[in-house]
């Protein structure tokens, strides 16, 4: 596939006209959030003991060019700032990468803009964007609907869609099929976490339990009024995917002390980048 | 009173209104929609001129009429105010509009709303109304409240544009207010809910100041606000506000302090306490000043009790004070009571509370009175602070307003929906738990040697001997004693937690609001009591921290505090007595007497305990009122003291009498637990007079009302094949086993879910057992059958917990080592070991016979898949006796003379003798029918026969003719050997066969049944010969094959006729009629012979000319007329004709010239001689023309 030119977004306003105003650098735009957490100083033994560390906020940090004459440098400019001075909400920073794909995150910018006037003709400036959610998304819904088996060892459920993710999967959208009783999914990823979320209750033929990790919400839809104290997970979310190495599979496992035909699990979600 | 009493009571009043308006509707159940009516005769001139006036309406209090309406009970809540106003104008001419202006009772207006009008018209009496006032909310945002309606005023402002004409009048001829209210509190959650922050475009969270008067003074722009609701104790709120924003004179005096979010305010109120700053600030002016303030229920720490009544306005001391102590009073009497003095001495004026001494804030009755007296200074906050410790009461404050309820009531809301998620936003949980007032055995002390020791042994598994001491002075009682220990043991016998969890609201938009009033019950998903349980956790306070990085804190207890605060309420009703259903009188007025007045007010409590020698015993409180007077109602001042008589008549005879000096409240123990006591006491002055016996009070000793806790829930298994449901000795939460614990009963049903039934199972409840420790209980249930087991434990007076959660399980086979099925091989048998009477009759069948040999086998029904015999007979000569026998070369039947009936060889042939039916009766098919042989009768559903039968009979020619015959009814279809069917009759069709090998025979149908003649033959050729009658006949010929001519041959008896055939040749069709033989042609005779000539018919049609016509002359002149005789094929001769030979004749009449037989046509030659004639004519005119131009 030919590359095409990158291109960059706040919002709807596009930041690579390419003709008076782009980005001109590549540097500072593909760092990545730094780990959270610290790793623990245990008297008397030798190095720290590690913790499992979380990703803080992202930056990245766009140079942008501007202009061709003093006047319109100045109304770019001035369109600029509207775009992406949002200090009472969050931008969407979107780009489209090389490949072609699109991404996105939500950003804010914190810090001051200072441009450097390239004579009178243009300006220079660097925008350095916060990502408090650390993480980039890409833009396109990934649906995974894997029926359930009668293998009493559980279906297995490919998550082959979302695994050119570099980054966890934090907000899927687990959705069960009934009928089925007690439902459990498990990460059984290669060098997954392992992670599962069960529901101790009923999901009966024609219903459906959704566990929206973005939002905490449990909802039931066919008549389901699911009770919040049945779900139990081991993690910090419903279920959490972390990212797999190259060429390694995201694989759940679903497995019920009951299943009837027409039982189904379906994953809704984005891909998940660091950057 | 109803809705409808009130539209009735309006319509009297002269409104006219007819019915209810049809957006009424009258909810029923909590919600109801009376109350107040009020009618007012006003008549109201306008003055001259006027633009506007205002009617201020009177006469009406809407409180009382809402009180009318619950029989005394204050709305939970209002919704809103429905106002209906009817007047009359006498000019409605300049007349505009009305607005309803609802004012407090300080004139300030609340809300206002235009009157809907339905009519104005001037003379006639006008409906108006306004609804829901206050539905969304009055002019403040604030919901309508039971205060705004004390002293409301309803005020009618009508406008007139441009003036009121000069003599208008407005007259107001009834008005009707009705108030939308709840009366009681909701089942769902409708408790305010903390006030949280969140997600809030365009709102915010403001500071108001507020006088002692509600007057709002000004709003404090405060940097740094937080609050903190506890509950049952006074909220706290701090703030910081920078110097220079707050207005001169805001924070002087005594001042209130509201929270209002998103323009709403909060319930909470808070006194301000402390306000300061620091002058070496470096910020000067802007620096912040820092703010405390308390909950507004601190006020009641502005009044203390009194022991002696004070006049304020006199200076004057009245006496004592009869309420002091309290004695058998509700909570709700004694802090009414309380406040009421406090406030006639001029406390807290704007203090309002909203209990009675019968009810609570929400309507419920007081359970339990209590009898306290107060040290003299103890302030009410520590009255009320007492009552919610000693777990009278729960109480929070509403604005100004006290609220109290019976504990565990209205605020223990449960919300099972709030989960609070850890990684949800959940920013800290700390948890502390601690074991340092952990005790395991308490030491307690009495008055005059009263000592006893509880311990616990269970807890003293885990902590060990951990040792307590306890004085209680006052309690000389033993049983007393040990009863109070053991529950004060009981709440120091496990370690204490708390959790305070410290959330993100907005990262919980939806958890943080629903967040309930401190004394509700969340969930917290770390916290679990099963897979399908989360721990209900019961919130304590709710702190709140206002500012831009807002957070909530939430100190949550679970499960332990609860019972925690249970002990201690059973520890207050050990020491203080109560009773759950007693209420005291007032002393009555009565004549002078030397002998004591009654005493009143007894109320019995009795516990049971556990003796340190294990046995079980019941201690028992009686407490009553102080006798203050004689039996003739003067004061008395020689009481000694009292006489108690006691006696349980089930388990003794006999009454016991107690002396007791003059105090209200008296201990002895022990009694014998779980009998009625009667108790009766009457009062002794010190000359031994004493006054009348009250009457016997009973309650049954020992009958604490607190249920044991609830067990865990039993492990259900399959033992040696039977269901074994265990309880483990635990109860849920971890609770202790309480000392009156008696036994614990398994329930077990087949049904999910169950709810027990103490019945025993056999009498059609659940119970299945008991036990009285940790153990079984089995039950002999079928294998694979799921049975249901639930827990519940009942203390020694039959107290009952609540069931505990369901286990389920089966009984199933056992496999033990010992011998279990098929332990016992056929090696470890004896040899000849199974003898006759090991086998139980009919034991061995089916597959347990393989194969069996036997001399002789008698056997009553003998089912077999397979039996294999050399003969089997039904008797042992059955060709002689008769008989059915199966034998190898078939089956075979005789009939009683030994004649062979049946015979089925395995070759397939077959003899079946006798009548063989398809049916036995009706529709049905049979053969060899009795007395008919060789036939086959078809009985048809009405019961007609017809038959199939083989006949045989003489012909005329006495041949015999064999024939098969169909018959229905008298109509027959016979195929015979001949076809003389002599002794038949009617239509038959005879002979008509075919075989395989020759073709078909000439059949004829059989129709002259006088001469048995055939009247239709039809020979091999397929040629059809009829005989119409007589002996002419009719053929129908096989068609000449020169020509594939079809051809009918007519042929009289003389052999004399001709033949009629169809011949195509040349492109002509033509009917040739010929001789009999087809050779000749014949003649054919007719009456007349017409030719077709229609115009219609004919195309080209053209006159002929004269030259034609002419030419029509010349041919007939030269075409020559002939003499001849015709050939005859029969060789005779025929007579001489004339006429023309077609081959002589002009073509034009010619038909056929080239074929064989040319003929003439007629037509066309007559009329060739009309034009032969017409041109004679025309010739012969003109000669005569000629002629008579000569002359």
């Amino acid at each position: 596939m030919p590359a095409i030119r990158e291109r960059w977004f706040a919002d709807d306003y596009e930041l690579t006209d390419g003709d008076v105003m782009d980005v001109e650098y590549r540097d500072g735009t593909l760092v990545t959030p730094a780990a959270r957490g610290s790793n623990v100083v245990v008297n008397n033994r030798t190095g720290e003991q590690w913790r499992p560390k979380r990703h803080g906020p992202g930056t990245f940090t766009l140079q942008v060019w501007l202009g061709t004459y003093q006047r319109q440098a100045q109304q770019l400019w001035d369109d600029l700032l509207a775009a992406v001075v949002q200090p009472h909400r969050l931008v969407t920073w979107r780009r489209i990468t090389a490949a072609g794909e699109s991404r996105y995150c939500y950003g804010e910018v914190v810090g001051a803009l200072q441009p450097t006037a390239i004579g009178q003709a243009a300006y220079r400036a660097s925008i350095d964007v916060v990502v408090p959610g650390g993480y980039w998304r890409g833009d396109q819904l990934q649906v995974v609907t894997v029926p359930a088996g009668a293998d009493p060892a559980g279906t297995v459920i490919d998550l082959g869609a979302f695994s050119s993710s570099t980054a966890m999967l934090e907000e899927l959208s687990l959705t069960l099929t009934g009928r089925l009783v007690s439902p459990q999914l498990s990460d059984i990823t290669d060098r997954g976490r392992g992670d599962w979320v069960s529901y101790n209750g009923v999901v009966d033929t024609g219903q459906g339990l959704t566990l929206d990790n973005a939002t905490w919400g449990i909802t039931g839809s066919g008549g389901l009024v699911p009770d919040g104290g049945l779900v139990n997970y081991s993690g910090d979310r419903f279920l959490a995917l972390a990212a797999t190495p190259p060429g390694v599979k995201h694989q759940l496992l679903l497995t019920a002390t009951e299943i009837d035909p027409g039982a189904a699990v379906t994953v809704t979600g984005y891909r998940s980048y660091l950057v | 009173m109803a809705a409808t009493d009130l539209l009735y009571a309006l319509s009297a009043a002269g409104a006219g209104m007819g019915g209810a308006p049809s957006y009424w509707t009258n909810a029923g159940g909590a919600i109801r929609e009376p109350n107040g009516l009020f009618a007012v005769n006003t008549w109201k001139n306008v003055k001259r001129g006027a633009t506007h006036q205002q009617l201020t309406l009177t006469g009406y209090d809407p409180q009382a009429a809402i009180l009318a309406a619950t029989g005394g009970v204050i709305p939970y809540s209002l919704d809103f105010l429905h106002v209906q106003v009817t007047f009359t104008l006498t000019d409605a001419s300049n007349f505009s509009s009305v607005d309803v202006l609802l004012l407090d009772a300080d004139g300030n207006q609340l809300a206002t709303a235009p009157l809907y009008l339905l009519d104005t018209a001037a003379g006639i009496t006008t409906l108006g109304w306004v609804n829901y006032i206050g539905h969304n909310g009055l002019d403040d945002g604030q919901p309508l409240t039971w205060d705004d309606l004390a002293g409301c005023q309803i005020v009618l402002d009508v406008d007139w544009s441009p003036a009121a004409q000069i003599g208008a009048t407005f007259a107001v001829d009834a008005v009707g207010m009705f108030v939308s209210y709840t009366v009681d509190p909701p089942t769902t959650p409708l408790q305010p809910p903390t006030a949280v922050p969140v997600q809030a475009p365009g709102g915010g969270v403001t500071l108001r100041v507020y006088d002692r008067d509600d007057n709002r003074l000004g709003t404090l722009p405060w940097s740094k606000l937080s609050t903190t609701i506890v509950r049952n104790d006074l909220a706290a709120l701090s703030a910081e506000v920078p110097k220079g924003l707050i207005a001169t004179g805001l924070l002087d005096g005594e001042r209130y302090l509201r929270v209002a979010v998103n323009g709403r305010e909060t319930d909470d109120w808070f006194v301000l306490d402390d306000d300061g700053d620091d002058d070496a600030n470096e910020y000067g002016a802007m620096r912040p000043v820092a703010i405390a303030g308390t909950g507004v229920g601190s006020i009641l720490d502005w009044g203390v009790v009194y022991s002696w009544q004070y006049d304020p306005t006199k200076g004057t001391l009245l006496g004592l004070d009869p309420n002091n102590g309290f004695a058998g009073k509700t909570p709700g009497f004694v802090l009414r009571t309380l406040i009421d003095a406090a406030k006639a001495r001029g406390c807290f004026p704007q203090l309002t509370y909203s209990f009675t001494d019968d009810v609570d804030s929400a309507g419920r009755a007081w359970p339990t009175i209590y009898s306290k007296t107060y040290d003299i200074g103890t302030s009410l906050l520590k009255v009320l602070t007492d009552a919610a410790t000693d777990g009278w009461v729960d109480w929070e404050m509403t604005g100004f307003r006290l609220d109290c309820y019976v504990p565990d009531t209205t605020l223990a809301l449960d919300r099972p929906d709030v989960i609070l998620r850890l990684g949800k936003g959940v920013t800290q949980a700390p948890r502390k738990r601690t074991r340092k007032s952990t005790r395991t055995a308490l030491l307690a002390n009495g008055d005059q040697g009263a000592t006893v020791e509880v311990d616990d042994p269970t807890a003293a598994v885990t902590y060990g001997r951990r040792e307590g001491y306890e004085g209680r002075s006052g309690v000389t009682d033993v049983g007393t004693l040990t009863a109070a220990t053991t529950v004060s043991l009981a709440r120091q016998t496990d370690a204490h937690e708390a959790l305070t969890l410290e959330i993100d609201p907005y990262a919980m938009p939806e958890e943080a609001p629903a967040l309930p009033r401190p004394g509700g019950y969340i969930r917290y998903d770390q916290r679990r009591l099963s897979p399908t349980e989360l721990e209900p956790m019961r919130v304590q306070s709710v702190a709140i921290d206002y500012g831009d990085a807002g957070k909530v804190s939430v100190e949550l207890n679970d499960l332990w505090v609860d019972a925690d605060i249970k002990r201690a309420r059973q520890l207050d009703a050990i020491l203080n007595g109560s009773t759950a259903n007693d209420r005291v009188p007032q002393p009555q007025d009565a004549p002078d007497s030397l002998a004591p007045g009654p005493v009143l007010g007894l109320g019995l409590e009795s516990t049971a305990y556990v003796a340190p020698d294990g046995t079980l015993g019941a201690q028992m409180t009686a407490s009553w009122v102080q006798v203050t007077q004689n039996a003739d109602g003067s004061t008395i001042d020689d009481l000694a003291g009292y006489e108690l008589q006691w006696r349980q008549l089930d388990v003794m005879s006999g009454i016991n009498t107690i002396s007791i000096n003059a105090i209200t409240l008296y201990e002895w123990s022990p009694v014998v637990p779980g009998v009625q006591i009667d108790v009766r006491i009457r009062a002794i002055d010190r000359w031994g007079n004493g006054s009348t016996w009250s009457d016997w009070t009973s309650i049954m000793a020992g009958a604490d009302v607190t249920p044991p806790p609830v067990p865990t829930a039993p492990v259900v298994d399959n033992y040696l094949g039977l269901y074994r449901a265990v309880w483990d000795g635990a109860f849920v939460g971890g609770l202790a086993r309480p000392p009156d614990l008696h036994h614990v009963e398994v329930h077990l049903s087949q049904i999910d879910g169950f709810t027990p039934d103490a019945r025993p199972i056999e009498d059609g409840g659940t119970l299945a057992g008991s036990v009285f420790a940790a153990g079984p209980v089995f039950r002999d249930t079928p294998y694979g059958q799921t049975w249901y087991a639930k827990l519940v434990a009942v203390d020694t007076v039959g107290n009952r917990s609540d069931p505990s959660d369901q286990s389920s399980g089966a009984s199933g086979q056992v496999v033990e080592a010992d011998v279990f099925d098929g332990a016992i091989g056929s090696s470890k048998l004896a040899d000849l070991a199974v003898i006759t009477a090991k086998i139980d009759d009919l034991a061995v069948n089916n597959a347990k016979i393989g194969s069996m040999e036997v001399g002789k086998l008698l056997a009553g029904t003998f089912t077999a898949q397979i039996i294999m015999g050399g003969t089997i007979s039904t008797s042992a000569d059955p060709t002689t006796s008769g008989g059915v026998q199966i034998n190898g070369l078939g089956i075979y039947a005789w009939n009683s003379s030994g004649v062979q009936t049946v015979a089925i060889d395995t070759a397939g042939n077959a003899t079946l003798t006798g009548t063989y039916r398809t049916a036995a009766s009706g529709q049905r098919v049979e053969i060899g029918v009795a007395g008919a042989t060789r036939q086959l009768v078809f009985y048809s559903p009405n019961g007609q026969q017809q038959y199939l039968r083989s006949e045989t009979w003489q012909n005329q020619a006495n041949s015999t003719v064999e024939a098969l015959s169909i018959r229905a009814g008298t109509q027959a279809l016979i195929l015979a050997t001949s076809d003389n069917t002599a002794s038949m009759w009617g239509w038959s069709l005879g002979f008509i066969y075919r075989d395989d090998f020759s073709v078909w025979s000439a059949p004829s149908v059989l129709g002259d049944t006088a001469n048995q003649r055939e009247r239709v033959t039809i020979n091999s050729n397929g040629e059809w010969t009829l005989w119409p009658g007589g002996g002419g006949t009719m053929h129908f010929l096989a068609q000449d094959v020169s020509t594939s001519s079809p051809r009918i041959q007519f042929v009289n008896p003389s052999g004399f006729g001709a033949v009629i055939k169809a011949v195509y040749a040349n492109s002509v069709a033509r009917i040739e009629v010929r001789d009999v033989n087809d050779q000749g042609f014949s003649n054919v005779y007719a009456a007349a012979f017409t030719v077709n000539s229609d115009l219609g018919a004919k195309t080209d049609v053209r006159a002929v000319d004269e030259a034609d016509a002419a030419a029509m002359l010349t041919a007939v002149l030269d075409t020559k007329v002939h003499r001849y005789r015709r050939i005859r094929y029969d060789g005779s001769d025929a007579a001489e004709e004339i006429g023309l030979v077609a081959q002589r004749a002009p073509k034009q009449i010619v038909v056929g010239a080239s074929n064989p037989d040319p003929g003439v046509d007629l037509y066309q030659m007559n009329t060739m001689l009309w034009g032969a004639v017409q041109t004679l004519g025309r010739r012969l005119a003109a000669i005569e023309t000629r002629g008579g131009k000569k002359k």
